[in-house]
């Protein structure tokens, strides 16, 4: 057996960006009954989410597929096609709008998307779709969610520019970026001695005693603000006893990132995607978390895909999206949402082959995959992009393409997700945004 | 908009005619392509998540080490994180992160017993009795900015017998309560504002008259002037009452004001009214490099990312430098930071201001580059390369003698770190620590070509073709260019321009932080807008782009701002001609001053009586965290005429303003209560 990595080494390792990220296999099947159904003890496998974001928005007139229907009615437009082997697992809404002011139109579409109202300033005024669900799916895992970031090209400095996950207004939950130190969360943090864990769990009571009285003496929005600083105290003392995990510990690598400096923190190179999705896809598969949100950009990202050719050294959203023209004659555009889907799909096809119970990670695994924008070109809220995938096992029927004929909030997108799961949020949004049922089309009879 | 903002307009918009831009303040004070929020500005009393860079300051006070593992970052309200402090909410991996952050201090600490002993003013660790009584008490003091309330000290006193039950080894005893006082609340925030209630000793607002406790003051003067933490003088000072009177504190300020820290401070308030954050976000696209002529230096410096930051960091200082001479140094009006003809460079600056012959006047010939770099294991410079001039990292040296009494404080030491890399890494991960202008120092500081841990740099790094590298920043007259003060300098110039170096940017920059006006927000005819390309100049073209009605009313007012900077390239590089190929018409105005270039704008900045509003308005938001929305006409009036009185002097106008009752009582008493001494 080999030496397990000191929890300093671990984390030194995330500093000097040069350890290597080990992908362990779950055990899961010492852990679920004979027929792999559940868990030994009776407890159901979980139930996940996951946001998945692209920024930027797409080009209708290439996104949208040509025909309605499920199956073999309708076929993958241009700008999906990289997702052509999940095809069964998908399924595509279109027509769906938002019809919000123009102004700063990529961070009211974030907004408005992932928690139903529009921005105020650059913020979001509520909670985003996959904390509202990690109230409900992640109890029992050691992080109650988890974010991840590709690219941190940022346009707009507010909170709704860098990232997608949100608690509240002014309660952003920033996504990590580097995939070192994403390995450390998951894997290095917790302290690593029995010793450890018992002094940390008294301090962690201190901790909350102090907090409780400065919670008495502070005005009712300081208290809110200290009360969410004990959920996260919470939190941790969850976390000690939650670990382990039911994965073996990382082992070899066999992903080597060459690690990341701030220059290319603008860029989304595939090999930078490929790792975090593969981390993440360990997070779920160990059952760290049931929830995630993956930003691949951000909202009006400036991401410059380099990787794509001499044309891409650019500001995506600048010099590429905002030139492109309604139909995007040169297809700069398609080339990043092609880039963006074929992203999608790796991560798709690592939960594919992931062996969950019975069937596979992305049998119960909703992934609700969205952006800041219908069309990016001159900020379109029309056709805001809404994809679902996986979630077979639970509510999704997959293989279908709806298109409104009414242009219906887009965020119907969200409930849907939520639908899919087996969970009402009640109403979402207000005006042109207010939705109070997903799209039943999209669900499984 | 609150009733109280709407009293605002008319104050500071002395001379703002247009529709577009208007006084700062209500309900959209900032533009959104910074950053902002000013609906979220605390009403209630504000509890102040302490900053990054004031969780930086204060391990760095209290353990001397740095932050190695980053925390949440700091929100922006109204571009400031002083006032993102009073609003924001921590995540729950926020939360997990500080624990992390402060774990990992917590051990550098313990694995030195004699510092951690010296940290925590125990005699021996062995006496856990006394050792922790005297942790709770005498650092918890200092590491939560006030005496800990004897309910405290027993609550803590329970928590040291339980750690002592937990185990046996009286290093991780100690490791363990230094954590604990850390991840305190109590150390994390700063509560400012919860009044008085019935037998609260700690409370840092006294009912009914809103007047900061002592303690209260202390953090507020020592994070306003300082940026870091009250010291235990300053904490004794509070303690000793000298800060309930207006006097005491404008001696105590006026002392604070002379220490070295009270650079750190000013250094601070610079980042924030630059928004110098945005420096790292800045684009490399090849248009700007091209145009600037600076794929040369890329093309020559393999290096490309080291040699950014450095570049970075390096822009950063020069702006940092200017205010100090002007503030500190010469104690001249804080105006002058724009018209001011001095400044000051090194050499990875001016290989950006090269080709300037009236810079170039003032230095020595440049030197060839050698032809095969020095390549030695070790370091490579002793601590006056890596840290000139920086006063944290040199006072950390100090301090890191103090822990090692037994070892002589000299260039051997240096050395010594540098025989192990690991030793190294250490070394500068603790002097420089994370973020700011220090994060790529490790990289610079050791370097061993064997194991090809950066070997390009070292050709970059030992390349000085005019004699001043690292951080010796010279000071360089400037009488004789159209460089003028802040605004003339790389770092503005390429952090407010975008990639097209476009005036409306600059210019709305000058207007929003610098005038604090309210600049609106483009109409929808302006997306996708182009420049026709009909061969005429850019300004020309630029005129024509937003000649339509929707536009035209904000563009005249903004873009003449900017193209009086257009001689400055992306990159902040001088250029003769506009990219089509035209000379400059850097002509325009402002509220009916005329102006042409760089010069005459920077002369009428610094005296446009707006400006100086301006100023001490921003250096209040910095010292209290107020968001724009809470300002009305007689705060503005009254920071204004303070900024006259002292004439425009920075430690004058930073005593005055810390010993008012808009400094020493809380916001909403100040309105009710006659605190008038």
């Amino acid at each position: 057996m080999k030496t397990p990595l000191t929890r300093r080494q671990v984390l030194r390792g995330a500093l000097g960006g040069s350890i290597a990220v080990a992908l362990p296999l779950p055990r899961l099947g010492a852990w679920l009954n004979d027929s792999g159904t559940a868990f030994a003890d009776g407890a159901a496998l979980p139930k996940r989410y996951g946001t998945w974001f692209f920024g930027n928005g797409v080009i209708p007139s290439r996104w949208v597929p040509d025909r309605e229907g499920v199956g073999d009615q309708w076929s993958l437009s241009e700008q999906l096609r990289p997702l052509s082997a999940f095809k069964r697992r998908l399924s595509v809404a279109t027509g769906y709008d938002l019809d919000l002011p123009f102004e700063l139109a990529h961070l009211r579409g974030a907004a408005a998307v992932l928690t139903g109202l529009d921005k105020q300033e650059t913020t979001v005024r509520a909670p985003s779709i996959d904390q509202l669900l990690a109230d409900r799916l992640g109890s029992g895992a050691a992080f109650r969610s988890l974010e991840v970031a590709v690219s941190e090209a940022l346009s707009f400095a507010g909170t709704i520019c860098r990232t997608v996950s949100h608690s509240g207004r002014n309660a952003p939950n920033y996504p990590e970026g580097d995939p070192n130190r994403l390995f450390a969360r998951l894997f290095g943090i917790a302290p690593a001695s029995e010793e450890m864990r018992t002094l940390e769990a008294s301090v962690l009571d201190a901790v909350l005693d102090d907090l409780s009285a400065l919670r008495r003496r502070v005005g009712v929005e300081d208290r809110a603000r200290l009360e969410a600083h004990a959920d996260g105290v919470r939190a941790m003392e969850r976390r000690l006893q939650a670990m382990p995990s039911i994965c073996a510990a990382p082992d070899a690598p066999n992903v080597r990132h060459p690690g990341i400096t701030s220059d290319e923190r603008e860029e989304a190179p595939p090999e930078l995607n490929r790792v975090m999705a593969e981390l993440t896809v360990t997070a779920l598969a160990c059952d760290l978390t049931r929830v995630f949100s993956f930003m691949l950009t951000p909202p009006a990202a400036q991401v410059h895909y380099r990787h794509l050719g001499a044309d891409y050294d650019a500001s995506f959203h600048d010099n590429i999206v905002h030139v492109a023209g309604p139909d995007d004659d040169l297809g700069l555009v398609t080339g990043g949402v092609l880039y963006a889907m074929s992203c999608f799909a790796e991560m798709l096809e690592l939960m594919e082959s992931t062996p969950d119970g019975d069937g596979t990670l992305l049998d119960r695994t909703v992934i609700f995959a969205t952006s800041c924008i219908g069309r990016g070109w001159d900020h379109d809220f029309f056709d805001h992009p809404l994809l679902f995938a996986g979630g077979q096992a639970l509510g999704h029927r997959g293989d279908v393409h709806h298109r409104s004929a009414t242009r219906e909030p887009a965020t119907r997108g969200m409930l849907t997700a939520a639908e899919m799961l087996g969970v009402d949020l009640g109403p979402v949004g207000e005006g042109t945004t207010y939705a109070d049922r997903g799209i039943s089309e999209l669900l499984r009879a | 908009m609150s009733v109280r903002s709407a009293l605002l307009v008319g104050t500071l918009a002395l001379a703002a005619t247009a529709s577009c831009v208007g006084a700062a303040g209500g309900s959209s004070a900032r533009d959104g392509s910074a950053d902002d929020e000013p609906i979220a500005a605390n009403p209630d009393p504000p509890l102040r998540r302490l900053t990054e860079p004031e969780l930086t300051a204060s391990l760095q006070f209290l353990l001397g080490v740095g932050l190695e593992w980053p925390v949440e970052a700091d929100l922006r309200v109204s571009v400031s994180t002083r006032v993102g402090a009073t609003a924001a909410v921590v995540s729950e991996r926020g939360v997990s992160d500080y624990s992390v952050a402060i774990g990992l201090a917590a051990d550098r600490v313990a694995a030195d017993p004699h510092r951690l002993r010296s940290v925590l003013r125990c005699d021996s660790l062995d006496d856990w009795g006394v050792c922790s009584s005297h942790a709770i008490i005498d650092f918890g003091a200092l590491a939560w900015r006030r005496p800990v309330d004897p309910s405290e000290v027993s609550r803590y006193e329970e928590l040291a017998s339980q750690i002592a039950t937990d185990t046996s080894d009286p290093v991780l005893r100690a490791r363990t309560l230094l954590y604990a006082l850390l991840i305190s609340p109590n150390f994390l925030y700063r509560d400012e504002g919860s009044a008085e209630a019935e037998g609260d000793p700690l409370a840092p607002v006294a009912a009914p008259t809103g007047q900061y406790s002592g303690a209260a003051m202390a953090s507020r003067l020592s994070f306003f002037i300082w940026n870091a933490p009250p010291d235990e003088p300053l904490l004794a000072a509070a303690a000793a009452g000298t800060l309930d009177t207006a006097d005491g504190v404008a001696a105590t300020a006026s002392s604070m004001l002379q220490d070295p820290r009270a650079a750190d401070g000013l250094d601070a308030f610079v980042d924030e009214l630059f928004q110098v954050q945005g420096i790292a976000s800045i684009s490399r696209e090849p248009l700007n490099l091209i145009e600037e002529s600076a794929a040369f230096y890329i093309a020559e410096h393999q290096g490309l990312s080291g040699f950014l930051e450095q570049v970075r960091a390096s822009e950063v200082e020069e702006l940092h430098r200017i205010f100090r001479y002007v503030a500190l140094d010469t104690d001249a009006d804080l105006m002058d930071v724009f018209s001011t003809r001095v400044t000051f460079v090194n050499d990875t600056l001016m290989r950006f201001y090269d080709g300037e012959v009236d810079i170039l006047a003032a230095l020595p010939p440049r030197a060839a580059p050698p032809e095969e770099p020095e390549r030695e294991r070790g370091c490579l410079a002793p601590i006056e390369f890596i840290c000139a001039g920086r006063d944290p990292c040199e006072r950390f040296a100090e301090r890191y003698c103090e822990f090692q009494p037994e070892q002589d404080c000299s260039d051997r030491i240096w050395e010594d770190l540098c025989e192990h890399q690991d030793a190294c890494l250490d070394f500068f991960a603790e002097t420089c620590p994370g973020g700011g202008h220090c994060a790529w120092q490790p990289e610079f500081g050791c370097v061993d070509p064997a194991d090809g841990l950066i070997p390009e740099t070292v050709a970059y790094d030992s390349y000085v073709p005019y004699g001043i590298q690292g951080w010796a920043m010279a000071e360089r007259d400037v009488s004789e260019s159209p460089r003028v003060g802040v605004l003339g300098t790389l770092g503005f110039l390429s952090l407010h321009g975008g990639s097209d170096s476009s005036p409306t940017r600059r210019g709305r920059f000058v207007l929003e932080s610098l005038l604090c006006r309210t600049v609106g927000h483009p109409p929808e005819a302006a997306l996708g807008a182009q420049l026709p390309m009909n061969g005429e100049s850019r300004r020309h073209q630029h005129e024509l782009m937003v000649s339509p009605p929707d536009c035209v009313g904000c563009h005249a007012e903004i873009d003449p701002i900017g193209f009086a900077l257009d001689v400055y390239g992306p990159a902040g590089m001088r250029r003769e001609k506009d990219r089509f190929g035209y000379p400059f018409d850097l002509s325009g105005s402002l509220d009916g001053h005329d102006f042409d270039g760089p010069a005459g704008l920077a002369d009428l900045i610094a005296t446009h009586p707006d400006s100086r509003a301006c100023m001490a308005r921003e250096l209040f938001r910095f010292a209290t965290g107020t968001d724009d929305d809470l300002y009305d006409a007689a705060l503005d009036d009254a920071l204004a005429a303070q900024f006259d009185q002292a004439d425009g002097r920075y430690r004058r106008f930073v005593t005055g303003l810390v010993s008012s009752p808009e400094f020493r009582f809380r916001r909403d008493d100040v309105a009710h209560t006659d605190v008038h001494e």
